[in-house]
């Protein structure tokens, strides 16, 4: 529960009420950057100096002044190696915080950065008392001190967080006077509580039990930025070469399995980016063709591929995730590739993937697959490409490298043209689709939601985190 | 030979149940054996979406799973892998355990003594988590699955024949082939241990109804065969998710589990009266 650290969405939707950033989004839509904390802030001519006016007499919740000490405290925390942030990355550009007066600031980068007003909306630039940091010390997570909406009043880990509101707030007050959020972690208890009325609002239902939902409460069907994907492992057979990934996108029958696997609560990808992310470039789907598919497998491996295709799945992490993979397995089965299956439990499965291992195809754990499953929620069109696809990334889990989609990159990081930065991530986009992928897509996730009825008004993001403090209950 | 005596035994005896339940457990061993006469592997495994979740039919007896195969012949598929998974488990818990039970039992020293003392903290350890720990440290699979079993059920055999042994080798037949000079290898294997067959025969059947249930106990848990390979454990884990909307894909394994282990449990029942001379006097 510390916004620095913590990269996991149930906890990004309870800071969204417990802290503010800077700056934010106008709306889950993403159209503007608005004032939080910062109520209005200019840039130098060459770009590398950032001057926030903060709003003056905020408070925290434990009484402490917000002011450009706490942003710089803050802003210096997450880039402290000591700290071990893994959003430390994101932080890299900023490269001094001044304080020039109590309500002022400057953020000076290394580099001309037009992403950094995105980068301060982010859940992990969220401002926390200095001083209940010093003093919970390493024991901070379990104490977290914000300057939002509500304040948290009992939390007790694995069985719910009970936050109230924090009558000092100062921009809109928190409708609800108490809200409770609780861990419930098995599919068909959630759809229970929320048919019995024992909670207003049940996430990630499960897509057979929407027809059950539905009966009793509201079922809302939100977009999500959420692709779900094979990775495929570009630095050995068969897949380093580009022609058998896009064959293998060749092969899968997506509408089938959004039919039938995902009851139709899933989205046919169009391109690598799906709606509610920035920059989204649309491509034309993949076709099913899967004796194309053969046909282009063949043109690299005449007489088909002998070696064994190496699949990894999680169970239970995504919508259908082992299922849709058995399902995926099928199709390659289909068009000529011998497979061997492997489901992972979750958190081994993540530290295999990111495990360093010199030297060996892509560096990583994931050398020892040729196609794994995940999936990226990121809505930041530059966090989420370089994550992913540029070469010397520490998330790039592919071996991905493309001099090309290097180049565009590492260009539109500094172009501080809005347009032609969003042009770069466009052409990013249509290379990786249409010439040269590092995943087969499978999916886009759609958001299933349970909500009580009469319940009004949750700002539901792409990014699956929402906004609960204007929603009322009738 | 012996088969038509216990059948004939319980015909006598009009044990019915019991009767149905050794005919049972024979279709169930056939299917195993003639799976791949009946029915391929490739339509047992081949996906194919258009017939997802189709309800009991003619062409498809008892429907089809969430991946559009066909439940009656991944049921005999998965008959043949939870089978050999039981069997072979049996066969190396029983003879590991056996030969353990043996020599701890016919001879008394230190030895013995720490490697039954050993023995009573394995049976103290958990056996579905000793099961789990072979799994995750052998990767899952058909193979590690069927040691899994086996080890795990070895401390409580190796216990169970040491008792026996220790009461015959002070019988008089046993004390007398002593006496002619006979050794100690010819004294356990010939002369106390045939003793203990009907012992071995109850609990060897006891056993398998045992080990299918933890072995598809450890394959809900997704540490069993990997897909696509059909495996009743599994095919219950997976339709776990439609149970309200197609009940059809759990009932069909999950009665051919229930079925295969009651069956289990009354042929073992049953043979133990058989071979207990008591109850056959009373006859």
């Amino acid at each position: 529960m510390d916004p620095a650290i913590s990269r996991s969405t149930p906890s990004q939707t309870v800071f969204g009420h417990i802290f503010n950033t800077l700056v934010k989004w106008k709306d889950s839509k993403l159209s503007e950057i608005i004032p939080d904390l910062a109520e209005s802030w200019t840039k130098s001519d060459n770009g590398l100096k950032w001057t926030f006016k903060l709003r003056q007499s905020v408070k925290f919740h434990d009484g402490t002044p917000f002011d450009a000490e706490a942003v710089k405290f803050n802003l210096d925390r997450i880039s402290d190696a000591t700290l071990g942030s893994p959003n430390r990355s994101l932080f890299a550009g900023v490269d001094e915080v001044v304080v020039i007066d109590t309500n002022t600031v400057e953020i000076r980068t290394k580099e001309p950065s037009p992403t950094l007003l995105e980068i301060l909306t982010e859940a992990y630039a969220s401002m926390n008392s200095p001083t209940a940091v010093k003093k919970s010390g390493r024991a901070y997570s379990r104490n977290p001190v914000g300057t939002g909406p509500y304040v948290i009043s009992e939390w007790i880990p694995g069985q719910h967080l009970i936050v109230k509101r924090n009558p000092d707030h100062f921009g809109s007050p928190g409708r609800a006077a108490t809200m409770s959020f609780r861990p419930v972690p098995e599919p068909a208890a959630r759809v229970i509580e929320l048919t019995t009325g024992n909670t207003d609002i049940a996430l990630n239902i499960p897509p057979e039990s929407a027809g059950a939902v539905a009966q009793s409460a509201d079922l809302l069907v939100e977009p999500s930025s959420f692709q779900i994907f094979f990775e495929l492992n570009t630095t050995k057979p068969p897949f380093a070469d580009p022609r058998v990934r896009l064959a293998v996108n060749h092969a899968i029958d997506r509408n089938a399995i959004i039919e039938k696997i995902l009851d139709g609560y899933g989205r046919v990808p169009e391109g690598i980016f799906p709606a509610g992310v920035q920059g989204r470039a649309r491509q034309r789907p993949y076709t099913y063709a899967p004796d194309k598919a053969r046909q282009m497998i063949a043109e690299v491996f005449p007489g088909g591929y002998d070696g064994t295709v190496v699949m990894w799945t999680p169970a239970g992490r995504y919508m259908k995730d082992k299922a849709i993979a058995e399902a995926v397995q099928g199709y390659l089965n289909a068009v000529g590739l011998k497979t061997e299956f492997k489901v992972w439990e979750w958190a081994t499965y993540q530290k295999t993937l990111y495990r360093p291992d010199e030297g060996k195809g892509t560096g990583k754990g994931s050398n020892d697959a040729n196609m794994w499953l995940l999936g990226t929620g990121v809505t930041n069109a530059d966090w989420r490409l370089r994550r992913k696809f540029f070469s010397t990334d520490g998330s790039n889990l592919t071996g991905y490298s493309n001099a090309r989609v290097d180049e565009l990159l590492k260009r539109a990081a500094v172009d501080m043209n809005y347009e032609t930065r969003m042009k770069a991530y466009a052409d990013v986009q249509a290379i990786i689709w249409n010439e040269a992928p590092n995943s087969l897509v499978l999916f886009d996730q759609v958001q299933l939601i349970g909500k009580a009825k009469g319940l009004k008004d949750p700002e539901v993001y792409a990014s699956e985190i929402l906004r609960l403090d204007q929603v009322a209950k009738r | 030979m012996q088969t038509a005596g216990f059948l004939g035994y319980l015909l006598r005896r009009r044990n019915y149940v019991a009767l149905t339940a050794a005919l049972v457990t024979l279709m169930f061993v056939s299917a195993a054996v003639f799976a791949p006469l009946l029915f391929d592997w490739e339509s047992a495994t081949r996906v194919s979406l258009g017939t997802a979740l189709l309800p009991p039919s003619l062409s498809h007896p008892l429907g089809t799973d969430e991946l559009g195969r066909d439940m009656l012949i991944r049921i005999v598929w998965g008959a043949r892998i939870t089978l050999v998974v039981a069997v072979v488990s049996v066969i190396i818990a029983m003879s590991v355990g056996i030969i353990i039970g043996c020599l701890c039992g016919y001879h008394e020293n230190w030895l013995t003594n720490a490697t039954m003392r050993f023995m009573d903290f394995m049976i103290a350890f958990p056996r579905t988590l000793l099961a789990i720990i072979v799994v995750t440290i052998l990767g899952s699979g058909v193979l590690s699955l069927t040691l899994a079993i086996g080890l795990s059920t070895i401390p409580a055999n190796a216990r169970l024949f040491r008792g026996p042994i220790l009461a015959l080798k002070r019988r008089q037949f046993a004390l007398a082939a002593k006496a002619l000079g006979a050794t100690d290898a010819s004294i356990l294997f010939s002369h106390i241990l045939p003793n203990t067959m009907s012992l071995i025969i109850i609990q060897g059947t006891l056993l398998l109804a045992d080990a299918i249930l933890i072995g598809s106990g450890l394959s809900f848990l997704g540490l069993g065969p990997q897909p696509p390979i059909p495996e009743w454990g599994a095919m219950i884990a997976a339709a776990r998710a439609h149970v309200t909307s197609h009940p059809h894909v759990i009932f069909a394994p999950g009665l051919a589990l229930f079925v295969v282990i009651l069956a289990f449990n009354l042929v073992g029942d049953a043979l133990r009266d058989y071979v207990d001379p008591r109850s056959r006097k009373a006859l």
